[in-house]
């Protein structure tokens, strides 16, 4: 990280996890915060825990939300951490997500809890556990920053 | 402040989330030093810094920002392609309304200088495409992916699933160092190039 984080940056993040804490997103849990706001360390770890009666349903994901001094005007980087990656038609085996929110619809009004709903809701609604198509193709091409990659949006719903 | 796991039962008595205008009870796990005010305090939070706004200005369509909050966002959009970030209506700085209290002193706070700010890193092109807002919907997924230049709307519905430009990008050499796709490139030759790939992916 470049520069140190903008004080209305650190505030915002600072009022968000007070707010993750106060009503959290079902199914999610904060494991770990910046240690400090001063710190440019801007990681931000969740667990995702799948929901019952989902194909998801008992296992553990990690999910790392890292902020740039952009942010909340550039989006997060949204990534889920090995070993278990969810096997999702959207979810790279490299952890990455397509999902638009994250990239071309990112609004400065979303949330790091908005960002864990929409999520939890992709993987509530996942029927099939597979990869994406391109799977082998991206990851070996792929950027270790996902927002670095042009991402074209699923056509389906699953 | 080192945050600790909080275990939260997901399925324990009809969690906040139905009924965002609940009055907070519990006081923030965290050692915060903010103390929660409750409803009120809430409904006239800046929507993009969420706190109290500096020179609030609200939108056509009714969302409140701080005017330096808001500038940073629209200067991040071409004209003509900018969209209120809650509701993703069009909004621009012509018509957005400055609020003045009892205590302001009434000075728009358009006319003011905005302290300079460095300027996004990324420039993207976004067409007018439909919004999923999902503190309302469960559902996250635009049905096209959304490429082409501002105000063109170039939409393109792609039959097997995510094709991640970078990885186009990688295989044409249009890639630097740091695998970023070079912003400056007419992101419609670049379609047009990915369309042949796609093919050539196909049929060979
Ligand atoms: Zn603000
Ligand atoms: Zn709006």
């Amino acid at each position: 990280m470049a520069a140190p984080f903008p004080v209305s940056c650190a505030r915002r993040i600072q009022k968000e996890l007070t707010a993750l804490h106060a009503e959290p997103v079902p199914g999610v849990t904060l494991k770990s915060g910046p240690d400090t706001l001063a710190d440019k360390s801007t990681d931000i770890n969740m667990i995702i825990k799948g929901a019952e009666g989902t194909i998801y349903n008992g296992e553990e994901f990690n999910l790392r939300f890292r902020m740039n001094e952009r942010y909340p005007f550039e989006s997060p980087e949204v990534v889920f951490q090995p070993p278990n990656i969810p096997l999702h038609p959207h979810i790279y085996s490299n952890g990455h997500i397509c999902l638009s929110i994250l990239g071309n619809d990112w609004s400065p009004a979303l949330t790091i809890s908005a960002v864990c709903l929409s999520i939890v809701s992709m993987l509530s609604s996942c029927k099939e556990k597979k990869r994406p198509p391109d799977d082998q193709f991206y990851i070996r091409t792929a950027s270790m920053n996902p927002k670095a990659t042009r991402w074209m949006y699923h056509d389906d719903n699953v | 402040m080192v945050l600790e796991s909080v275990n939260l039962p997901s399925t324990s008595k009809d969690n906040s989330s139905t009924d965002p205008d609940r009055k907070k009870t519990d006081p923030p796990a965290s050692g915060s030093d903010q103390p929660d005010k409750g409803d009120v305090e809430n409904v006239f939070e800046c929507n993009i810094c969420l706190g109290s706004p500096n020179d609030p200005v609200i939108s056509l369509c009714g969302h409140l920002f701080c005017w330096p909050c808001l500038h940073e966002w629209l200067e991040m959009k071409p004209v003509g392609t900018q969209t209120c970030p809650v509701c993703k209506a069009a909004i621009d700085r012509e018509k957005v309304i400055p609020l003045f209290g009892r205590n302001s002193k009434g000075e728009d706070p358009r006319n003011k200088a905005v302290p300079p700010r460095p300027h996004a890193h990324r420039t993207e092109h976004t067409g007018p495409g439909p919004y999923h807002n999902p503190l309302f919907e469960g559902a996250n997924f635009l049905p096209f992916g959304t490429l082409g230049g501002p105000g063109g709307g170039f939409h393109m519905t792609i039959g097997i699933g995510a094709s991640p430009f970078h990885a186009l990008g990688a295989m044409l050499g249009f890639t630097n160092f740091a695998g970023q796709v070079p912003p400056g490139l007419p992101s419609q030759i670049f379609l047009g190039i990915a369309m042949m790939m796609i093919f050539w992916l196909i049929f060979f």
